[in-house]
C-alpha cells in the first residue's frame, strides 16, 4: 500500500479544483428564449491541470443532479464552463476534444457514451455569439426512450407519449407485442410521429383482451435546425431527473 | 522502418510496463493470459511529474471465456499507481477517465465490441484501497441467438444469456429464419425472468411442419440498482456464455486513460 506520496512527483501545484464563480453548466438557444437549468445543490465535483509550457489543458468532472436542480427548456444544447478559453482550430469547432458520458445514475443505470467538442461558435445565451471558446457541448449518437402501452376493448389505434426530445422517424421504434390478444391483431404499425408522440394501430380490434406491447426508441439524430445530436434538457435519455450525471474528460489547446 | 531511431527533441524513454490484473468485486475472479509469450496482455504508464498519468492497458482471458470468472461482482482493473479521488476518499466518482472497449475476438462471431466508459473503482470490501483500480461502464448487454416454438404448439419456454430480467422491448429483433409452414398470428414475448423468456403466439405456428427457429438480438439496457451497469462477467455480454469461442488472440479489454496520480 503506498498512501504516500509516489516517487518521482513533484509538488502538488498543478492541478487545481475548479469551482467557477459563473454557471458551469448552461442553456443556450439557437434564437434565445430559453430557460436557463439552475444546478441548485448538485453533487459538482472538476479538476483541470493547466501544462503551461506546451498550453494545454486537461479538464475532468462530473455534475450528478439532486432534487432541487432544474433543467431548463427550450435549448438546443447544454454547453459546460472551461476553465481556460480554448483556441479555437480554423474551421474546427467540432474537433473532439475528449469523451464524456451521461448517466442515470445507479437508480437507472442507464447511460450513453457521447463526445465532446468545442462548443459551436454560432451559439450564445440568447441567441448572441460570445463566448463559445469558454464551452465545451456533448455529441451524442442516440436517443433513447422506452414504454409500454395497451390497447382498450375495441380500440385499434392508442397515442404514445414518448418523451424523447426530438422527433424520430418510423424505423427508430421498435414495438414488441407482450400478450396474445382475444382477437388476431393483423398488421401493427406506427405513424403520426411528432416531436413528443406516435401513434400505434392494430388492423383488428379486440374486445375481450386487448393486444399490449413494449417499445423502445433508440433514434438517430435527425433534427435540420434542432441539433438532436447535441445533449440538451431532454436528450438523450428524456428529460433530465434527479440523481442524473453528466460528466466529461477533455484535453485541449487554451487560448493565449 | 526509417525511423527507428530517436527524434529529434524526444527524451530517453520514460514509459514503464506493468502487469494487468481484474478482480470480481463479488465473486470468482477471471483467468488471464499470463503467458509470458503474448503481447496481448500488457499495460504501459506514463507518470508525469506534475502527477498526471496516462496509461494504456490491454488483458485477454486465457483459452475460452470459461475463464471469465462468475458471481454478482463488476470487474475492476488495475492502476499502475493510485489514483487521486476528486470525490473524496472511500466514496463512488464517476468521473470519465479515458476511454475503453470490451471486444470478444477477431476469430469468433460475430466480431462484437462495445464502447465502455472507465472510472476510478468505486469503493469495495474486494478491493484493498479501490484508489490503485478502475471499473468501466457499458451502456447496454448484448445477447443474440436462436428461439424456438417447437412443432405445433403455441408458446415455448426459451433460455437467454441476459442474466436478468430485461424488458421486452430490449428485442431488437424477433423473426423467423424461414417460411413458417402456416399463417400465423404476430409472435409475443412475456414470462421473461432472468435467464428465460416464452415466446407464444395464438396459433399454432409451426403447424405439424416442423419447429420453427426465431432469431433474436437483446440489446438491453442495464439493471438497475449498484453495479447494474459495470463491465462484469454478464455485462456487455454473457461472457461465459461464449465457451466455444476461442478468446483473442487480439485481448479483450482496451483501456486509454489519463488520470491524476495521489499523493
Amino acid at each position: 500500500m503506498d498512501l504516500g506520496i509516489v516517487n518521482g512527483l513533484g509538488p502538488e501545484l498543478t492541478w487545481k479544483r475548479f469551482t467557477p464563480g459563473q454557471p458551469l453548466i448552461r442553456s443556450f438557444s439557437f434564437v434565445g428564449g430559453e430557460t436557463q437549468l439552475q444546478l441548485g445543490s448538485a453533487s459538482v465535483v472538476a479538476h483541470y491541470f493547466h501544462d503551461k509550457q506546451v498550453g494545454n489543458v486537461k479538464y475532468q468532472g462530473y455534475v450528478q443532479f439532486d432534487s432541487s436542480s432544474t433543467f431548463g427548456s427550450g435549448d438546443n444544447l447544454w454547453g459546460v464552463l472551461l476553465p481556460k478559453p480554448a483556441l479555437r482550430v480554423l474551421g474546427g469547432a467540432d474537433m473532439p476534444v475528449g469523451n464524456g458520458w451521461a448517466w442515470q445514475g445507479s437508480a437507472g443505470n442507464r447511460n450513453v457514451p457521447l463526445r465532446c467538442t468545442l462548443m459551436d461558435p454560432e451559439f450564445g445565451g440568447g441567441g448572441a455569439q460570445t463566448n463559445e471558446d469558454y464551452y465545451i457541448q456533448f455529441f451524442t449518437p442516440y436517443c433513447l426512450a422506452t414504454g409500454t402501452s395497451a390497447m382498450t376493448s375495441g380500440v385499434s389505434t392508442i397515442t404514445v407519449t414518448h418523451g424523447l426530445g426530438m422527433t424520430p422517424v418510423n424505423y427508430d421504434i421498435n414495438v414488441i407485442l407482450t400478450n396474445t390478444a382475444s382477437t388476431a391483431p393483423g398488421e401493427v404499425y406506427v405513424d403520426n410521429i411528432t416531436a413528443t408522440t406516435f401513434d400505434w394501430h392494430v388492423r383488428s380490434t379486440a374486445t375481450t383482451t386487448p393486444q399490449q406491447m413494449a417499445w423502445k426508441i433508440r433514434s438517430e439524430p435527425n433534427g435540420t435546425t434542432t441539433l438532436d445530436l447535441l445533449v440538451n434538457s431532454a436528450r438523450p435519455m428524456g428529460a433530465w431527473a434527479s440523481g442524473w450525471l453528466l460528466g466529461w474528460n477533455v484535453e485541449y489547446q487554451a487560448r493565449r | 522502418m526509417s525511423n527507428r531511431g530517436v527524434d529529434a527533441g524526444v527524451t530517453p524513454e520514460v514509459w514503464h510496463r506493468y502487469k494487468p490484473q481484474m478482480k470480481n468485486t463479488n465473486g470468482g475472479d477471471p483467468t488471464l493470459d499470463d503467458a509470458g509469450s503474448t503481447q496481448y496482455q500488457t499495460a504501459q504508464y506514463l507518470l508525469k511529474p506534475d502527477g498526471r498519468v496516462q496509461v494504456v492497458f490491454q488483458t485477454e482471458f486465457i483459452g475460452t471465456f470459461g475463464a471469465a470468472g462468475s458471481g454478482t461482482g463488476n470487474w475492476a482493473f488495475t492502476l499502475p499507481v493510485p489514483a487521486h479521488r476528486p470525490s473524496g476518499p472511500n466514496t463512488s466518482c464517476p468521473m470519465p477517465i479515458g476511454t475503453g472497449q470490451c471486444y470478444i475476438s477477431f476469430t469468433g462471431q460475430p466480431n462484437v465490441n462495445c464502447d465502455v466508459v472507465p472510472t476510478i473503482a468505486d469503493p469495495s470490501s474486494a478491493l484493498d484501497d479501490p484508489d490503485h483500480w478502475f471499473q468501466a461502464y457499458a451502456p447496454y448487454v448484448l445477447d443474440w441467438g436462436t428461439f424456438a416454438l417447437a412443432t405445433n404448439t403455441h408458446n415455448n419456454s426459451n433460455s437467454h444469456n441476459v442474466n436478468w430480467a430485461f424488458n421486452p422491448e430490449d428485442i431488437e429483433v424477433l423473426m423467423p429464419g424461414a417460411s413458417v409452414s402456416q399463417a400465423w398470428w404476430p409472435v409475443n414475448v412475456n414470462s421473461i425472468n432472468a435467464s428465460s423468456l416464452t415466446v407464444s403466439t395464438a396459433n399454432s405456428a409451426s403447424g405439424t411442419g416442423g419447429p420453427t427457429n426465431l432469431n433474436y438480438k437483446i440489446r438491453a439496457e442495464p439493471p438497475s440498482g449498484a453495479g447494474g451497469a459495470l463491465v462484469g462477467p454478464n455485462v456487455p455480454w454473457n461472457w461465459n456464455h461464449w465457451v466455444n469461442v476461442t478468446t483473442g488472440p487480439f485481448g479483450n479489454f482496451f483501456f486509454h486513460l489519463e488520470y491524476r496520480a495521489r499523493r
